[in-house]
């Protein structure tokens, strides 16, 4: 169930919504109206829910399973927002040079038919998880619904591992957010100066060391690496702590070029 | 604690102008107010030096705008431990002489419950400004004779309640107060131990002397030593005082010839419907000490300085932000990291009100460090050398002692006592 607060004082509204998309979601605005901020709220937990449903794949009645279980067998027609994510997340792949790969595979067989909006997978052992993406891309979809409502001040984070600041704090010049060592959570790796961008943070943490896998060597990648990237754009920042888990060095070089704007940090710890 | 330590740890909540704003009777804790007494000293004399008596003074040795000039006992070995502790104080054995001597500005009085009322009446009206502790008093006449002294006086009263002074009770009730619990619907306080409640007697005429606590003519027992802090708690959480008290309480396992009970459990309920119960058992420690104060959103345990919320678990930055926001104030929070997962977050523990909190298991019978004590101690001595009293103090510490007292008379004659409208005096809802 979400849970929101208006403080009166600080004109702001703090939501909080557990459960989903495996993590939990919290968003401090800033409106001068009480009614209007619960409405924004509520719009974000409805559009949250939808995308939540979704990207499920551990739904089997999720559009994303209907997708994983039939584009083996056949072109499965998409409607316009997965016909977008799937060409946006195959720009990614290309962009960072593979190691971007919801298919965890090889996005190349990964079939996309333009004329039909169609896709079809060419490989019988692609299953589609946007555990990468989805994150950043509901973000985007919360800037829009913030910045519709005339809201220019907002913190949103979602499971620590996807910022998004909108201006700034009303007592600063900006949102200063700390990136702690997931092994030392005493300790801060770095903090990020975000107004009008985004913050991702991947990694391993001491009890979650398989989680990331290169879709090159089809291996899980245990180090103790933390990757953080800080970007205007939601999805370019949430995609290439991905892809920089697993690149190695001369690969992170040349994706490092192909995203000039967005800021990035590898700490090895 | 510094006064600087507790006024950064409390400062939190937007400067002295706010603090003090909310909470009238810190006053004198802040730093502006250090400065007007500056090069001061409050010369006092401390009459009753039994362990809570030695407790003030071990804090009152670490103040230096203090000098404790007179010490009283009738129990000599009790004097003498005082005398050893500030061998230059004039020694008394009754607190009449220690008031008629020149030179003292304020006293304490730390004796048993059923002398509260006489000495701190008799203080007042020898021009000392008193600090005496909780409970005020052993009957609600003896309550308001000694509300009624301070007024009619114009001297300083401070009554022991040191939660109005902690800094953790601070910040939970401002917390509870701008609401981040929602609409409060319950109070439940408790306070269980496993122990009889007993001092040793070097001699058995001494028995009625030391134990005092657990005889009738001199205490209320539970309700009056312990459940007066936690009733205060209840008031201030809800600004109200409560209308109508029942409760039963029995010696069930204590059966050592004491006269108190060993086991109560009362009922208060407020005007609005909301009920505060009060349970005390000293046979079974499992529960501990609590004032969990229930709202429709979430949850605060004021003695663990934690909260809890009903349906989800805001990350800790964005409670830090919050925090930030609510008092105008801009710091670095550091919460990102990769994605938190429910498989790694441990069974959810609530978060702390405060940084750093110290805690109790309610078992100790003197009283604990940095439980808000010493800045009561603190604040009475800077209010002895300005003369302004604490506003609000007495009279929370007054509602606090007399529901002691009609939760007392409730279950003795088994009935549902209403609050006495003789007994009403301004402030809150009886105002």
């Amino acid at each position: 169930m979400p849970y929101s607060q208006y403080y009166k004082k600080s004109h702001m509204l703090h939501g909080s919504l557990l459960n989903i998309m495996g993590t939990v979601l919290d968003i401090l605005l800033i409106l001068d109206n009480e009614s209007l901020a619960e409405t924004v709220w509520r719009d974000i937990v409805a559009e949250v829910e939808r995308l939540h449903c979704m990207f499920n794949r551990f739904d089997p009645t999720s559009e994303l399973s209907v997708i994983n279980r039939q584009a083996v067998l056949r072109p499965v027609t998409l409607n316009d927002e997965w016909w977008y994510v799937l060409c946006d997340a195959e720009t990614y792949h290309r962009r960072t040079f593979g190691y971007f790969d919801v298919s965890l595979h090889d996005y190349r067989k990964v079939q996309l038919d333009a004329e039909r909006h169609a896709v079809f997978f060419e490989e019988p052992l692609i299953t589609l998880n946007f555990g990468g993406y989805a994150k950043g891309y509901a973000l985007k979809k919360i800037q829009r619904i913030l910045l519709a409502a005339g809201i220019r001040q907002a913190l949103v984070n979602f499971g620590n591992s996807s910022v998004l600041a909108l201006g700034a704090h009303p007592h600063g010049e900006a949102w200063n957010i700390g990136v702690a060592n997931p092994f030392m959570p005493e300790q801060t790796l770095k903090t990020y100066t975000l107004c009008n961008n985004s913050l991702s943070t991947s990694g391993n943490t001491s009890t979650h060391t398989q989680h990331i896998i290169n879709p090159h060597t089809g291996t899980y990648t245990p180090e103790r690496k933390v990757v953080s990237a800080v970007s205007a754009d939601c999805t370019d920042s949430e995609v290439l702590t991905t892809a920089l888990m697993v690149a190695d060095d001369t690969a992170a070089q040349k994706i490092k070029k192909v995203f000039p704007a967005t800021k990035y940090d590898i700490f090895v710890i | 604690m510094e006064r600087r330590n507790f006024i950064k740890e409390i400062g939190m909540m937007g400067g002295s102008g706010l603090l003090v704003s909310a909470f009238p009777w810190l006053h004198s804790c802040t730093l502006e107010a250090e400065k007007e007494i500056k090069g001061e000293k409050a010369r006092l004399g401390v009459i009753g030096t039994g362990s809570r008596g030695m407790y003030h003074l071990n804090h009152l040795l670490t103040l230096p705008h203090v000098e404790v000039v007179a010490l009283c006992d009738n129990y000599e070995p009790h004097l003498k431990q005082a005398a050893a502790l500030f061998p230059n104080a004039k020694t008394f054995s009754r607190h009449t002489d220690l008031l008629s001597m020149p030179g003292i500005d304020g006293v304490f009085v730390v004796t048993p419950l059923s002398e509260h009322a006489h000495i701190t009446i008799d203080a007042l009206k020898a021009g000392k400004h008193t600090f005496c502790e909780k409970s005020m008093a052993t009957t609600t006449e003896d309550c308001l004779a000694m509300y009624n002294t301070y007024k009619e006086t114009g001297k300083v009263l401070y009554i022991g309640q040191q939660r109005l002074f902690d800094p953790k009770y601070l910040k939970a009730i401002e917390m509870i107060h701008s609401g981040i619990i929602g609409d409060i619907t319950g109070i439940r306080c408790y306070w269980f131990r496993n122990n009889d409640w007993r001092r040793p007697v070097e001699h058995p005429s001494l028995e009625r002397k030391i134990n005092w606590r657990l005889y009738k003519e001199f205490s209320g027992g539970l309700m009056t030593e312990l459940a007066t802090h936690q009733l205060q708690v209840g008031n201030w959480v809800l600004k109200m005082i409560p209308e109508t008290v029942a409760g039963f309480g029995d010696i069930i396992f204590w059966k050592d010839s004491r006269e108190v009970y060993d086991n109560v459990c009362l009922v208060y309920r407020y005007a609005n419907g909301i009920n505060m119960t009060y349970e005390s058992v000293i046979s079974n420690k499992f529960n501990g000490l609590e004032e969990q104060i229930l709202g429709h959103k979430g949850t605060m345990e004021l003695e663990k300085g934690k909260y809890y919320f009903e349906e989800v678990k805001p990350a800790a930055g964005i409670l830090q932000l919050i925090n930030q926001i609510e008092h105008r104030m801009f710091d670095n929070v550091s919460f990102a990291g990769p994605s938190w997962v429910p498989e790694t977050a441990q069974k959810y523990q609530g978060e702390y009100v405060l940084n750093k909190i110290s805690q109790t298991e309610g078992s100790s019978t003197v009283g604990v460090v940095d439980d808000g004590s010493l800045e009561l101690a603190d604040a009475f001595c800077h209010s002895v050398i300005t003369g302004r009293p604490a506003e609000n103090l007495v009279e929370e510490a007054y509602y606090s002692s007399v529901l002691a007292l009609l939760g007392l008379q409730a279950m003795e004659e088994q009935r549902i006592i209403k609050f006495p409208d003789e007994y009403k005096i301004p402030y809150l809802n009886f105002a």
